[in-house]
């Protein structure tokens, strides 16, 4: 007779939906919306950590971070809290990106098993002609289903990062759900840091704090509270001292350490850049919060000017700090397909594409160029005559 | 027993941790987080002494193998347990909550849990409620209105208002908490020994993770120096080790503070950051650098760590020098620059 007892699923504490549990460190993850960011995080954000994201000048593709994370908390039926002093956050929230199943909501129509299961047969039924290796794999089930019958998703588990469209707006009925809040911060207030921590606090302790016992009532289950703080520390931003900002991102991993949340700062770091060597007082909140990346889009920079005319990428993308909670190295280098096994690989590149916004390993493209290599054979041979001694010498180093 | 390949390069006499009335320094830089050393000095300061040897026992080959700095170690280092007197520590977390440390200490094969029943191990939460804005927080471990674990901690810090309340008289509240800590260890100590033999007052181990915390939140860097210069006397009169964390890097150098208006100092002109990171070199007798390798990332070796003498070092034996590191999931090694495994 071992001890040796099988852990069986429905013994362990059930996830809040849209999480999952990191294969390193047994943490409780929650995607940032990009699935590409969250592989190189390590899987996902941790829950109960800061991700500061260091936006590009001259663009605004940190905004695009900040609606992927908030539309993926929504998504995934998360409360989400965002705040922002700078603008009306509605109209900003407007231009979030649609996900599938939100279709669900248009039509409410809950079909029968039977057809679901009449549905599901023939996708099954089919079976694979080569490389049976595949098989058992699971299908990637954004691109297979149809948005028509997408109630029966909401009944099984959430997926963990969804599949976003840039192109189409979210329903707006979404936006009305009582899970979505939002602070604007006006500027009478003496000390915008304390007083946006004190509603914080206020919303994360109500309900989404591992301190007080689980909510028996109801059968209401743990969620996940999202926070997203949009352009902190620009100059709108009143602080009673200098130290307010630091005291707020310290107060705050406090706060969220015992709680069912994560954040997302976004922080207009290039205002604080004095010279080539990176502001001091960005670091010193690089190193109050949990994770770090940072945006240098192509337009924006100074140094990588001539990089504007690379039409695959926007911008580099860096990683200045991995989430690093309750184990010595960060999961991302055991995990991430993008980084490889390097701990912070810097050689990440942006690009917003027309539907998705990617972050992928940077490569500089062939040398000469990959749009026009060949010249196209002319049908006029007088003109031939004068654009092919032209054209003779690069043609004799093409191979 | 921590990392070994670090023990056997610091060679201090008699294979200890730690020699006796020692301050460490650990400056680090964002690209080369230096917290991992933290993690040696926790978990080798509790297996040190005669308890020490079954739980050095358990620790697997894995921990074993990393021997090949030092080819000829000698015979003290290379029993199963360090000898030394036996160490309480006590670790003021102001970067992460008890949770981590309980965490990482499993990993690499201590239970802090069990250490912290016999009172050698007291964990002082800084991040919970330290900062001014932390004052709307209704739940905050400790507190009467949530329920106690087993993981709460033995000492929240308060509130700190900057401002209207002055740097210097915070740390002194801090210091007598610290103080009673040490005293509580030598009075507790004498009523477990009566089991089976008598055993010599626990030696304290006190450990700050991340002191620039208290910097960033507007504390006086010459109050918290003071500070930490009475917690370096009150632990070096009873023969133990400080260990702070600071981080230094470059950039943050011509960082500067709103003056703490309440200071009766006169002269109160803000003072730079690179002042309080010299002012904190003064108490070092061994600093210990992190930094990311010049020639950038690389997947063999995560850093650099340079061991350099402090003012306070009057050592003969402790040679500076410099080591490459790579951090494991369980472990870390230390090894000459250019002999990384991968290389050889």
């Amino acid at each position: 007779m071992s001890s040796f007892k099988k852990r069986v699923a429905s013994n362990q504490p059930k996830l809040p939906p849209g999480t999952k549990l990191s294969s390193h460190n047994g943490q409780v993850l929650v995607s940032t919306g990009v699935s590409s960011l969250d592989d190189v995080l390590g899987g996902g954000l941790p829950v109960g950590s800061i991700l500061l994201v260091l936006s590009d000048r001259k663009t605004n593709y940190s905004r695009v971070l900040t609606n992927y994370f908030v539309a993926q908390g929504l998504a995934s039926s998360h409360h989400v809290h965002v705040a922002s002093v700078e603008e009306n956050i509605r109209p900003m929230l407007k231009r979030l990106p649609s996900w599938c199943p939100e279709v669900a909501l248009a039509n409410t129509k809950v079909p029968e098993p039977r057809e679901i299961e009449a549905e599901q047969s023939p996708a099954s039924s089919e079976k694979l002609k080569i490389a049976w290796r595949y098989q058992n794999l699971p299908t990637s089930s954004h691109t297979t289903t149809p948005a028509g019958p997408r109630s029966e998703r909401s009944k099984g588990p959430v997926p963990f990062c969804e599949n976003f469209d840039l192109m189409q707006p979210v329903n707006p009925e979404v936006l009305d759900q009582p899970n979505l809040t939002t602070s604007s911060l006006d500027s009478s207030v003496n000390d915008h840091y304390q007083a946006l921590f004190s509603q914080l606090a206020g919303l994360v302790e109500n309900g989404f704090s591992s301190l007080a016992p689980v909510p028996a009532t109801g059968g209401r289950d743990r969620n996940i509270i999202r926070l997203a703080i949009h352009d902190m520390a620009s100059p709108l931003w009143h602080s009673s001292s200098p130290e307010s900002c630091f005291a707020f991102l310290h107060a705050l991993r406090g706060l969220l350490r015992f709680s069912f949340a994560t954040c997302m700062i976004t922080v207009p770091a290039h205002l604080y850049q004095r010279g080539p060597q990176k502001s001091g007082f960005i670091r010193r909140m690089e190193h109050l919060c949990d994770a770090v990346v940072e945006l240098e889009s192509f337009a924006g920079s100074r140094g990588t000017k001539a990089m504007g005319d690379l039409p695959k990428y926007h911008g580099f993308f860096y990683v200045h700090k991995q989430p690093l909670l309750n184990s010595l190295v960060p999961s991302s280098t055991r995990l991430s397909a993008i980084t490889g096994t390097q701990l912070s690989a810097n050689n990440l590149a942006f690009k917003q594409k027309r539907h998705k916004f990617v972050i992928e390993t940077f490569y500089l493209p062939p040398e000469g160029g990959v749009s026009e290599r060949r010249v196209a054979p002319s049908k006029d041979g007088s003109q031939s005559s004068t654009s092919s001694v032209q054209n003779k010498p690069p043609q004799s180093l093409d191979f | 027993m921590g990392y070994r390949s670090l023990h056997s390069a610091f060679h201090f006499p008699q294979g200890r941790v730690f020699p006796g009335q020692c301050t460490f320094l650990i400056t680090d830089a964002l690209a080369a987080d230096g917290s991992f050393l933290l993690h040696h000095f926790i978990t080798s300061a509790l297996q040190v002494g005669p308890s020490g040897t079954s739980s050095t026992e358990q620790l697997g080959t894995a921990m074993r193998r990393q021997l090949h700095l030092h080819s000829k170690p000698d015979s003290t280092s290379s029993a199963s347990s360090a000898p030394g007197p036996d160490y309480q520590v006590i670790l003021v977390g102001l970067a992460q909550i008890f949770n981590h440390y309980l965490l990482v200490a499993r990993k690499l094969g201590v239970n802090l849990m069990t250490y912290r029943e016999q009172n050698r191990f007291v964990f002082v939460d800084g991040l919970s409620r330290l900062a001014s804005v932390s004052d709307s927080r209704t739940l905050v471990p400790g507190q009467a209105n949530v329920p106690t674990t087993a993981t709460t901690p033995s000492y929240v810090l308060p509130t700190f208002h900057h401002g209207d309340q002055s740097s210097q008289r915070y740390l002194d509240d801090l210091l007598r908490e610290i103080l009673s800590f040490l005293e509580q260890a030598q009075s507790s100590d004498s009523t477990q020994a009566s089991s089976d033999k008598p055993s010599s007052p626990l030696t304290p181990c006190l450990i700050f993770d991340d002191i620039s915390v208290l910097w960033n939140l507007g504390m006086d860097a010459n109050a918290i120096v003071q500070f930490l210069l009475a917690c370096k006397l009150a632990v070096e009169s009873r023969d133990g080790a400080l260990i702070i964390l600071v981080h230094a890097d470059t950039c943050l150098a011509s960082q500067q503070q709103s003056t703490d208006r309440t200071t009766t100092d006169t002269n109160a002109f803000s003072k730079g950051y690179d002042y309080f990171i010299r002012s904190l070199q003064r108490l070092a007798t061994i600093v210990l650098q992190t930094e990311p390798l010049t020639s950038g990332h690389s997947r063999d070796v995560h850093g650099q760590l340079s061991m350099l003498r402090g003012p306070q070092c009057y050592s003969k034996e402790f040679k500076s020098r410099v080591l490459h590191y790579k951090i494991y999931d369980n472990n870390a090694e230390f090894f000459a620059p250019g002999f990384s495994s991968a290389v050889l």
